[in-house]
């Protein structure tokens, strides 16, 4: 397997792009779920801290 | 969603005269423009009263008004529909001239306003943290910033030479 890594970063800046043109609500929403993880992420990091 | 009904809390705050003027920014604001990239507030700039403190705002107002609408009071932040809420003084030129030429738009029919996106960047590269400097470069990969506005402010506020430093950090370029 090998990796274009020109065609790699090509990409992830076109799905960004396609993220960017979205609805504003929609992606508000996104945000609200990203919210979401990111504090349960934190949770978990404390919750493991503290083991 | 109730990010929106965050928005629309905040909207009544300026139409009840509470607030003189206000406008989103930070995260919250650069995703009206940018793919969205996860935050834990919402960073609300409001326009100081002339009279007032340049670097302080009287929140006792604001807090009593939300409170009275279901907004709980936490530290430096009001928690608006499960949304930390931060309210921030708009010191300094740039940001001052952010919050006058913010604009007005709608979510799911809920007005609001938003800075604009070239000074989002500029405020960006102002505050100049790591952070900072991530969104002003998804600003610029983006293609939404009219690029003669935002030079246009950079130069307005004397912000060439951390302009010149980012172009040379991340861009690869003196120009």
């Amino acid at each position: 397997m090998t990796h274009d890594w020109r065609k790699v970063q090509e990409s992830k800046l076109a799905l960004r792009r396609r993220l960017a043109a979205l609805p504003v609500a929609e992606k508000l929403r996104m945000l609200e779920d990203l919210r979401e993880r990111t504090i349960a992420l934190k949770t978990l990091k404390g919750s493991l801290k503290n083991r | 969603m109730k990010i929106r009904e965050a928005l629309e809390t905040i909207h009544r705050l300026e139409a009840d005269g509470i607030i003189n003027r206000y406008a989103i920014g930070g995260a919250v604001g650069a995703t009206f423009y940018l793919e969205p990239v996860a935050t834990l507030d919402i960073d609300i700039f409001i326009a100081l009263r002339p009279e007032s403190d340049r670097r302080m705002i009287d929140l006792k107002p604001i807090y009593e008004y939300l409170a009275a609408r279901g907004g709980i009071p936490e530290g430096e932040y009001m928690r608006l529909a499960g949304w930390p809420v931060q309210f921030l003084p708009a010191a300094g030129p740039l940001v001052e001239e952010a919050l006058e030429k913010a604009l007005e738009t709608e979510v799911e029919g809920t007005l609001t306003r938003v800075f604009s996106a070239e000074h989002l960047a500029a405020i960006a590269l102002q505050t100049g943290r790591a952070k900072d400097k991530a969104r002003l470069l998804q600003f610029l990969e983006s293609g939404v910033l009219e690029m003669d506005r935002f030079r246009s402010i950079v130069l307005r506020h004397g912000l060439e030479e951390a302009w010149q430093r980012f172009k040379l950090q991340f861009l690869g370029d003196q120009s």
